[in-house]
């Protein structure tokens, strides 16, 4: 198979470990019933804080005996379902935010870019989402809403200017003589030019929603136990970090890697889809 | 320049009036009763009809929505943020008391991650090679960690194993100094991981930029020391749009605190915060959010109108 050149400068060895890596835990996610040795909140506190590699349990278990590769597996669904699930609202709010505010002069600019998007980022983000849990209690619901809205803005942004300097370009104008509805402009012609950054900004944005995610369920305020999740592991972890530091390591490390993978494939999609982008940052 | 200034506070004006009305308007979207809502616990039980209506009668729910809205306003700007529903205490009360810990700590961690980002980036620029790939390796890594998982392993090596830093905890800095500074260490090292490595990055490619100036060379070709040229010239030059990270790490450093507090257990702004979430204080949710946001407006017009100065092309945008 004959690679372009540019597909091949794409591609490094550390890149094909990460995304392998993505391969791994989505497959490991989708298919956790089945691939899972335990069921992730049985305990069995005969064998509780086993350690890493013991006999049956590949990642020991925690303080509850449960084991920690089942309740890693499982979480991963969570986790992803989560980060996904706000990553695709973000995406589409903002790109409709961002479309609107740029193909439109006047009020439409400035309610779209002006009073929403300058509004969510005059906080720190995660204190919105603290907002959010508050009024509406934790859950995946509220996390993907809250996650959703607060990633838009960055989407917003690229849409805009995207727009701004597409619409004047001779081929929209084009269009416009040729009769297509405003419609048909804005989601043809003018968001097929602003896809390449986007889909780079969607793996970035699921990097930062997992983070965003995890940190809310290692304050309790995110995904509530029973259920496990990565971010709750490490809350419990912490408590026996001095005897069984493992508890803690495993999930954190997953969460890093996942999180560092997701980026990294931001960046090789990046200088896959849209190689200007690297001289303007 | 003045114009630039008051153009800037106007628009800062603008905008805090704005954040205040999204914070009020929250409360206000939630789907049926806010009284019912902040009194569920969520075990399915229905609140007791006394306590909602005396809930209602403390948020002022039962008043027209305009007084509301306007009463809400004057409450904040008379410093008048209500009372926490657990302990009655008056809620900026409680800010005031916990907010100078949190700003200690955020100031702490600044300062380390410009040195260390500043550092690390001018060097990987200046040396190239191994030094550079290892550079940029740790920065994707640095901003990649969690805090609360980069601040557990920092406690297990650190305190746990070496002994050298305490676990966390609050030291009172008009008491004991030293003591302060030594346990806040460990969190602002956790805090400032990310933001270190959002400058080294910046740094590096600015560097790289200035560097291959033709009023660089010049220096050189008269003679300069290579070590002077770089210190006056080139690192003076790259510096300017640092600058402008500062103000926008500052607020995502106030975020991490959230994290980072829980982590130490160091009792900041934040863990006043993420305390009133968990037991659903909404007064006291409210009022930190509002004086985070305020704060981080603040600092963003601060960074701008220091932009302004340092280059005087923004002042005419």
């Amino acid at each position: 198979m004959k690679l372009s050149p540019r597909i091949r400068q794409a591609i490094t060895p550390l890149r094909t470990v990460m995304v392998v890596y993505l391969v791994v835990i989505i497959v490991l996610m989708a298919f956790a019933p089945l691939l899972a040795p335990y069921d992730p909140i049985a305990q069995n506190v005969a064998i509780r804080l086993q350690p890493m590699f013991s006999p049956g349990h590949l990642l020991g278990t925690d303080e509850l005996g449960r084991d920690i590769l089942s309740r890693i597996m499982f979480g991963a669904q969570v986790e992803l379902f989560i980060a996904l699930g706000a990553t695709v609202l973000a995406t589409v709010l903002g790109t409709l935010l961002g479309l609107l505010g740029g193909y439109f002069n006047g009020l439409t600019e400035v309610v779209t870019m002006r009073l929403v998007v300058d509004v969510i980022l005059a906080f720190p983000p995660i204190v919105l989402a603290l907002l959010a849990v508050t009024l509406y209690g934790p859950g995946p619901v509220t996390l993907i809403v809250a996650m959703g809205v607060l990633f838009a803005p960055i989407f917003a942004r690229i849409t805009y200017g995207q727009v701004l300097s597409t619409k004047r370009e001779e081929y929209v104008d084009a269009a416009r003589t040729f009769g297509a509805p405003t419609v048909v402009i804005l989601f043809r012609t003018v968001l097929a030019n602003v896809s390449a950054p986007i889909i780079v900004q969607f793996s970035l944005t699921m990097a930062a929603a997992i983070l965003m995610e995890s940190g809310l369920s290692y304050l309790g305020l995110g995904v509530v136990p029973p259920t496990p999740s990565w971010g709750s592991m490490v809350a419990q972890g912490q408590r026996y970090l001095t005897t069984d530091p493992h508890v803690l390591l495993v999930p954190g490390a997953v969460i890093v890697l996942t999180i560092l993978a997701f980026g990294i494939l931001g960046d090789a999609l990046r200088d896959l889809l849209d190689p200007k982008a690297k001289k303007r940052s | 320049m003045i114009l630039f200034i008051v153009k800037r506070l106007a628009m800062g004006a603008g905008l805090v009036l704005l954040v205040l009305t999204l914070i009020f308007s929250a409360l206000q979207l939630v789907p049926g009763d806010p009284a019912v809502l902040l009194l569920s616990t969520g075990d399915g039980g229905a609140p007791r009809p006394e306590a909602v209506a005396a809930l209602r009668e403390q948020l002022g729910l039962n008043q027209p929505l305009l007084t509301q809205y306007l009463s809400f306003l004057s409450g904040v700007f008379t410093g008048d943020l209500g009372e926490s529903f657990r302990t009655s205490q008056p809620v900026l009360e409680a800010i005031g008391a916990r907010l100078p810990r949190t700003l200690l700590l955020v100031a702490y961690a600044t300062v380390l991650s410009v040195i260390i980002g500043v550092a690390m980036g001018a060097i990987a620029a200046r040396r190239g090679g191994w030094v550079d790939t290892l550079v940029t390796a740790l920065s994707s890594i640095g901003v990649a960690l969690p805090v609360f998982v980069f601040g557990a392993v920092l406690i297990l090596v650190f305190s746990i194993t070496l002994g050298l830093f305490p676990a966390g905890g609050y030291v009172d800095p008009s008491k004991d100094a030293l003591g302060a500074i030594t346990s806040l260490t460990l969190p602002a090292i956790s805090l400032a991981v990310g933001f270190a490595a959002q400058i080294a990055r910046m740094t590096r490619s600015a560097v790289l930029e200035v560097q291959s100036q033709d009023w660089v060379r010049t220096a050189k070709s008269i003679g300069l020391a290579p070590m002077a040229v770089f210190r006056k010239h080139v690192l003076r030059n790259s510096l300017t749009p640092v600058v402008t990270v500062v103000g926008i790490g500052f607020g995502t450093l106030l975020g991490s605190t959230v994290l980072v507090e829980r982590v130490f257990n160091y009792p900041g702004l934040s863990s006043l915060l993420v305390d009133g979430v968990t037991t659903r204080d909404y007064p006291v949710v409210q009022g930190v959010v509002i004086v985070i946001a305020m704060l981080f407006i603040a600092i963003n017009i601060v960074v701008d109108i220091t932009y302004g100065i340092l280059d005087p092309r923004v002042r005419r945008a």
